[in-house]
């Protein structure tokens, strides 16, 4: 019998196909509306979280200037010294290096390009969390020496070396030639842009080798990853009385550097996301029901247009409930073709949108079977009324009705 | 027969269970039916009623053929079933030729040719045909006249006729003449 009331729905829908168009169109919208929300709100939550694996657990960072924007003029970087005394003075740390960045033009035969180049400590591949995919990072003896060695991230590999194997091969790196020694496995495009675009070189061989004469404050950044179980929050406070000190800031004057415990920032982004996510799904899920009372009008007019219909079946011989099931069936299989094709339409936006703003795309089976199932309960909730109303017809009042 | 509003469309819906008196009882094969729920009174009409009406009433925009294989789809009939059921009933009524063809592309007596297809697929006891010659000319209600005699001689199924009409009430066997919501005479031609 369902099979019956399933081709006389597929029967009614396919005779007056506009309509039917029209009234799935709310359904339709809805579902493609759920599915592209969370889809993309989940690839952005993604996308944060995979950073706050990437960034470390207890990682800070100290720069100079207050907060993010940018530097007022005259603040200092930090030096080498620096770096010390904090690893020396201020308990709970786990490990720290000085970070150097520079912009740098870099060549391999004849492919060119300029990239962020990043001198540091080996230390700083742990505190990064990077792992080596071929080769191998610099170690002291590197460091101490001003070795003309560098690693590097697989976008620059893709850029200057393409299919060939950069190890052992030497690239031009500002003044000077360093051989690659190590490829960095990849961590993959996050909200902060290209992790991967990066050339990583001993401190010593950025300052002596590659840039010059450099004064002793040209340490843009001091990465610093605490001991775990300890309280962030007091690491930065002894930082920043430490760094207060060393800078000689009178007690009237405002840091002229920060610390940022980039964990919390990234979990407080990670939050956000995933809030707007559940927001927008929300507002998404109010189209849905929209859609579903679009439905119930239709087939109320539907029922009404076709009293004589009803009563013609049920002088034949329909029971009230086989009316009921023909007619409810004929809603949720409206709102289930809405449903599907609702899908179809996530699937392009999805596809489209993730390239456009930038979030990784995971096809979400989970949302697109509640979404889905959703559109069917729509069409159950708000179709029993009208069938209910239908099988509720006398036949002979039904028979009369003009 | 009777005039209008004399009570025999209302005996008819009665009789053919479609509507149940307000007093009184009504036997059908020893079963009361005013005591059935609607939905037993529908499976009475499903295995052993047929209906005709003035108006024809069948499915718009549906084809002859669907239209007679409906009340083989509430039977739970198979697929094939249907088609040479219904495709046997159109033949009987002279409508082979007209299986794919909806209600607005037929004439008044085709239709109700088709509707007297769809009443006797089921082979029912008895055939309650409620106006049967109201929407049509003499010459087709002669055809629909005839059909259901052979139906009533050939097959055996009672038909029950509801008219105004002297030359319908001639094709009958009995004649119950109604006024007023009572009988006046009822007339068994010899």
């Amino acid at each position: 019998m369902i099979w019956n009331a399933f081709a006389i729905a597929l029967q009614e829908i396919s005779r007056n196909l506009t309509r039917a168009f029209l009234t799935v169109l709310g359904v339709f919208i809805g579902v493609a509306a759920i599915i592209t929300m969370v889809t993309l709100g989940q690839g952005a939550t993604l996308a944060v979280k995979a950073q706050i694996s990437n960034l470390g657990s207890n990682l800070l960072a100290l720069r100079p200037g207050a907060g993010f924007g940018a530097r007022a003029v005259g603040v200092p970087n930090f030096t080498e010294k620096d770096a010390e005394i904090i690893g020396e003075q201020v308990a709970g740390i786990a490990a720290l290096a000085p970070v150097r960045v520079a912009s740098l033009s870099t060549i391999y035969l004849h492919e060119a390009r300029t990239s962020a180049v990043t001198g540091t400590t080996p230390v700083y591949f742990q505190i990064n969390k990077w792992t080596v995919a071929e080769g191998r990072f610099f170690n002291d003896t590197d460091l101490r020496s001003g070795g003309a060695v560098c690693v590097i991230g697989n976008t620059v590999r893709t850029e200057l070396f393409g299919a060939e194997d950069p190890l052992g091969k030497k690239m031009r790196i500002g003044k000077a030639s360093c051989e690659v020694i190590g490829l960095l496995k990849t961590k993959g495009q996050a909200g902060m842009g290209d992790q991967d675009d990066t050339i990583i070189v001993p401190l010593s061989t950025l300052q002596r080798r590659l840039i010059g004469k450099t004064s002793s404050h040209d340490i843009s950044q001091i990465a610093i990853s605490a001991e775990d179980g300890t309280n962030a929050a007091a690491i930065i406070s002894d930082i920043t009385s430490l760094m207060r000190q060393r800078r000689n800031l009178q007690k009237n004057q405002d840091n002229n550097f920060s610390v940022f415990d980039t964990r919390q920032i990234a979990e407080a982004l990670g939050s956000t996301t995933q809030l707007m996510t559940m927001l927008l799904a929300a507002v998404a899920g109010v189209s849905l029901l929209v859609g579903g009372i679009g439905i119930m009008n239709i087939m109320l007019v539907s029922v009404t247009e076709r009293t004589r219909e009803i009563g013609i079946r049920l002088a034949i011989g329909a029971l009230a409930g086989e009316v009921l099931l023909q007619f409810l069936v004929e809603a949720v299989t409206l709102s289930c073709i809405g449903g599907l094709l609702g899908i179809l339409l996530a699937l392009g936006l999805c596809v489209g949108l993730a390239q456009i703003i930038q979030v990784p795309f995971n096809f979400n089976l989970q949302i697109n079977i509640i979404a889905f199932l959703f559109s069917a309960a729509v069409g159950i909730l708000f179709g029993y009324t009208p069938a209910r109303r239908a099988a509720r017809l006398n036949p002979i009042d039904a028979l009369r009705h003009e | 027969m009777g005039p209008s509003g004399s009570g025999k469309s209302t005996l008819m819906n009665i009789l053919g269970c479609l509507d149940i008196a307000t007093t009184g009882t009504y036997l059908y094969e020893g079963i009361a039916v005013e005591k059935l729920d609607a939905d037993r009174r529908s499976l009475l009409r499903r295995y052993a009623l047929g209906f005709i009406f003035q108006g024809f009433n069948l499915l718009a925009r549906t084809s002859a053929q669907d239209n007679v294989e409906l009340p083989l789809l509430y039977r739970g009939l198979s697929r094939k079933d249907r088609h040479e059921k219904a495709l046997a009933a159109l033949t009987s009524v002279g409508l082979g030729d007209k299986l794919r063809s909806s209600p607005a592309e037929l004439s008044g007596g085709q239709q109700q040719r088709v509707a007297i297809a769809r009443a006797i697929v089921t082979e029912p006891s008895t055939l309650f045909a409620d106006e049967p010659t109201g929407n049509l000319d003499s010459v087709t209600t002669r055809d629909v006249m005839e059909l259901l005699t052979r139906l009533n001689v050939d097959r055996g199924i009672t038909v029950l006729i509801v008219t105004h009409a002297d030359d319908v009430a001639a094709c009958a066997k009995r004649t119950v003449l109604i006024k007023d919501g009572l009988i006046e005479s009822d007339v068994a031609k010899t």
